[in-house]
């Protein structure tokens, strides 16, 4: 049984569906602007910044590979901001997260890690903050879009998370292992380096060369990690 | 030690890099040659147009003789070639020459003492509008279909045109595109391939006359000017004759920009009266304020085109949805007849259609039509939407308008066509003057407005076993004898009952649906049709009324009464409204949509307008009246 004292509301409610619907709809409402003739904002306007996402695989010669190339890869995500000084020549910076995985070639060729007697697979990652400027050039006259590029600059960067992880098997008590060590002693935690690419519109094949070591020589087996990268990266249109 | 001298390795040969890379723009690039003059070239008009073409030129008094159609001098060009890596088309219309030099070599050439001036030119990505199509429908039609197909020739008047005899015979039509595949089997076209009426093919981007390649796009789009189905024209000029070009490329883009000028004057030789281009250059090339009628070389050469006695018919752009927004080149040409899309679902701005106006403050687009509609595909039919095919839609209508007069000029064809449109003197930058319709070009005795007859609940009461039908949407005084029966036509309650769904169909219909021909009495069979926006102009009672009132302040109230029946056009529930300056520049437009059942309405009530400024002018527009009050000062 309902309660009284709602019947003018559920009355309300009951009479709702019975109110034709007769409001008038404004279906186009247009202002001119001379924002839209600005060339202040815009792929080859004074200011331009899109978001992009990008893949790197390290590239070492074969003699001196610590890592499997393709088993080993770089994700990043950033933004781009591109200021213009003139139809061929521009400049700028992004800012990006690299999401990073390397794929140890020979087990335990870093740091031994003897919980086991062997490792079936061995990976080093990294998540990371990086910065980075660029000088363009672009080739001829063009409209408002990117057009064809060169791309240079540095960049430097930090290791917010760090990880080393060992996978295997113990065969005396057919048990699989997963061990991982966080925040690595031995990796140093911040980076620079040079890029360069060539770009057109909003794809990008890019490459990066590490300056500083990844590794502390002295608390590590074998060599380095690769220093040189190179990738993809694709712009993504609206920001 | 060994880290310093490793950086300094790679900064050197970043630096290599830079350089290098900073020579690369000044690597050979694309320009345009002009001469000083054309003296000594012999040229004679007979050899170059055919007679047809003469005759055409001399009735809308153009002289064939006029100097932009003598060739270019041969031996600026060789002088030219000397000093350049390529020489490409030469043309009459600029006297000028497409080169590929180095700047150094530029140099060189502009200091020819009959070098009148140069410009660089640049890539650009093919501009073909396409917004989207859909799965090919092979050669079914769905009842969406055949519907869809009637109203996209209907609403720009086919059947007055056809009741006329006027399907642009005699009229010649250049089609500017990617690729015609197809055409030479494609059932659409079987009355034009039988009529000989593929006067001529030139694929530019391969120097070669087989046109049969490349993308579907111009196939949709000359079905949409001249194409047939079964019995169902999907364009309007099925009579006409053409000219095929391909003019677009994907691998050599700089080749485009020459492939349309050479087109358009090979067009020309060959006769052409209309020139449709579903193409256009946006961001790839251009900036926004490029967009003045003038800059893009494109936009240049159509307006040549148009200067050349042709009717250059140019779809808006598909921008409007994207930060580009406003129409390409070469539809921000002044002389150039830009089509924007319409939703055929509601009549009124489809989303992705370019907007207005130019850099310049022109208005844009100039008139509009459907922006989706049913076409030929490579292979069977499809319905396809983009600015692309309500250009092609229009150019048909232009060539049935022009076959009522070919002594009309190119520019009084192109006014007329703008004063056809349903919403003109009004005006905006979505619509521009609206949905052009035959009225103003055909002879009274042929037009014939179509009327739906429909049955009311009511008149059972009245007249027992016989149900009157009479026309929809009018007061049985106001019928006009000579367009429709000023009799009701009476009818047996059970055959109204048989037709009562169809019935309740029409009486609230608001969409263009072709409708069977029923037939109560065998000898005597009842077409049932609608009206559409453009035939409103056969009628001359104001089926509004509306008072605009501007106080000292700036604000307006607008009061608005119907007259003249129930809503009659699909475009009659919208009230269009625009706010413009003293130079008769808009700053503001809106589109309104009106319930049926309301027409006594205030509109200040819906619509929060801004305060006017002095001196500008609010317009209002509703079922065919235009009604303007300008904000003026206290003391005037």
């Amino acid at each position: 049984m309902v309660s009284i004292k709602y019947l003018p509301i559920l009355g309300m409610l009951a009479i709702l569906p019975l109110i034709p619907l007769t409001a008038q709809e404004v279906v186009l409402d247009e202002t001119v602007s001379e924002e839209v003739f600005s060339r202040r904002f815009g792929p080859n306007g004074q200011h331009f910044v899109y978001r992009y996402f990008s893949w790197y695989i390290p590239v070492s010669r074969l003699s001196e590979q610590v890592v499997k190339p393709f088993a080993s890869s770089e994700v990043d995500f950033g933004v781009l901001y591109k200021y213009r000084l003139n139809n061929y020549l521009s400049t700028g910076g992004d800012f990006r997260a690299e999401f990073v995985s390397y794929r140890m070639k020979n087990m335990n060729t870093l740091q031994p890690y003897q919980l086991l007697p062997e490792w079936e697979k061995e990976r080093v990652t990294q998540i990371n903050i990086t910065l980075a400027w660029f000088g363009r050039v672009n080739f001829g006259k063009r409209g408002n879009h990117l057009g064809k590029y060169l791309d240079a600059g540095v960049f430097g960067g930090y290791s917010l998370f760090n990880s080393h992880i060992f996978l295997g098997e113990d065969k005396a008590t057919d048990t699989k292992v997963n061990t991982q060590r966080n925040y690595l002693p031995y990796l140093h935690r911040w980076a620079w380096g040079f890029h360069a690419g060539f770009g057109s519109n909003y794809l990008k094949i890019s490459a990066r060369y590490r300056m500083s070591d990844y590794l502390i020589m002295g608390k590590v087996n074998g060599g380095d990690l690769p220093k040189l990268m190179i990738g993809l990266e694709i712009g993504i249109p609206e920001m | 030690m060994k880290k310093l001298a490793k950086i300094k390795r790679v900064l050197a040969g970043l630096f290599t890099g830079m350089l290098l890379l900073m020579m690369l723009p000044v690597s050979a690039q694309h320009y345009w040659v002009y001469f000083t003059d054309k003296n000594g070239v012999e040229f004679n008009p007979e050899s170059w147009f055919d007679a047809a073409t003469i005759r055409k030129m001399e009735l809308r008094g153009i002289s064939p003789m006029a100097e932009m159609n003598y060739p270019v001098r041969e031996d600026y060009v060789e002088a030219v070639a000397g000093y350049a890596d390529s020489v490409g088309y030469a043309s009459r219309w600029f006297n000028a020459v497409a080169v590929t030099a180095s700047p150094e070599a530029m140099q060189k050439i502009a200091a020819l003492s009959f070098v009148a001036g140069w410009e660089a030119s640049a890539a650009t990505e093919p501009g073909i509008y396409a917004e989207t199509e859909s799965e090919n429908s092979g050669t079914g039609y769905t009842e969406t279909d055949h519907n869809l197909v009637d109203a996209q020739t209907g609403i720009l008047g086919l059947p007055s045109w056809q009741a006329c005899g006027m399907d642009g015979t005699g009229i010649r039509i250049a089609v500017f595109d990617g690729g015609f595949p197809s055409w030479k089997e494609h059932p659409a076209f079987e009355h034009l391939r039988q009529g000989e009426r593929i006067l001529h093919t030139w694929d530019f981007t391969r120097n070669k006359e087989n046109v049969d390649r490349g993308v579907s796009h111009g196939t949709s789009v000359l079905s949409c000017i001249a194409g047939i189905s079964g019995n169902r024209p999907l364009g309007l000029a099925t009579g006409a004759s053409f000219l095929l070009a391909i003019t677009e490329v994907r691998s050599e883009p700089f080749v485009e920009e020459q492939n349309w000028l050479a087109a358009a004057e090979w067009a020309h030789k060959h006769g052409a009266d209309i020139i449709n281009s579903s193409l256009g250059y946006t961001n790839n090339r251009y900036f926004t304020d490029q967009m003045d009628g003038k800059t893009p070389f494109v936009t240049r050469a159509a307006n040549m085109a148009a200067a050349q006695g042709m009717l250059v018919v140019n779809a808006a752009g598909n921008e409007g949805t994207g930060d580009w927004k406003i129409i390409g080149a070469p539809a921000d040409g002044d002389s150039v007849l830009s089509v924007g899309g319409i939703d055929p679902s509601t009549y009124r701005h489809i989303d992705f259609s370019s907007f207005g106006p130019t850099f310049d403050q022109r208005m844009k687009p100039n008139v509009v039509a459907f922006g989706t509609a049913m076409a030929a595909a490579k292979n069977g039919y499809k319905s396809v939407s983009g600015t692309s095919f309500a250009s092609p839609l229009m150019a048909g209508f232009a060539a049935c308008a022009w076959q009522t007069d070919t002594a009309m000029s190119n520019m009084e064809l192109f006014r007329r066509i703008e004063e056809s449109g349903h919403l003109y003197p009004y005006f905006d930058y979505a619509h521009g003057y609206g949905i052009p319709g035959p009225a103003t070009f055909l002879p009274s005795e042929c037009f014939q407005p179509e009327v739906a007859f429909v049955w009311s609940e009511d008149d059972e009461d009245d007249y027992g076993d016989d149900i009157p039908i009479h026309p929809f949407g009018l007061d049985m005084d106001e019928i006009v004898a000579d367009t429709v029966a000023a009799e009701p036509v009476m009818l047996s309650v059970e055959d109204a009952e048989e037709m009562d769904f169809m019935m309740d169909s029409l009486r609230y219909a608001d969409s263009l649906a072709a409708v069977a021909a029923m037939q109560f009495d065998e000898e005597k069979p009842i077409e049932i049709g609608e009206l559409y926006p453009s035939d409103q102009q056969q009628y001359d009672e104001r089926r509004a009324v509306i008072n605009i009132g501007i106080d000292d302040e700036g604000y307006a109230e607008i009061s608005v009464e119907c007259q003249g029946g129930d809503v009659r056009f699909p475009t009659d529930k919208y009230l269009y409204l625009h706010l413009k300056n003293s130079r008769g520049v808009l700053s503001r437009y809106l589109v309104v949509e009106i319930p049926e059942e309301k027409c006594s309405f205030s509109i200040s009530e819906m619509v929060p307008l801004p305060l006017l400024d002095k001196y500008e002018t609010l317009c209002i527009h509703f079922r065919g009246v235009t009604e303007c009050e300008v904000r003026l000062d206290d003391e005037e």
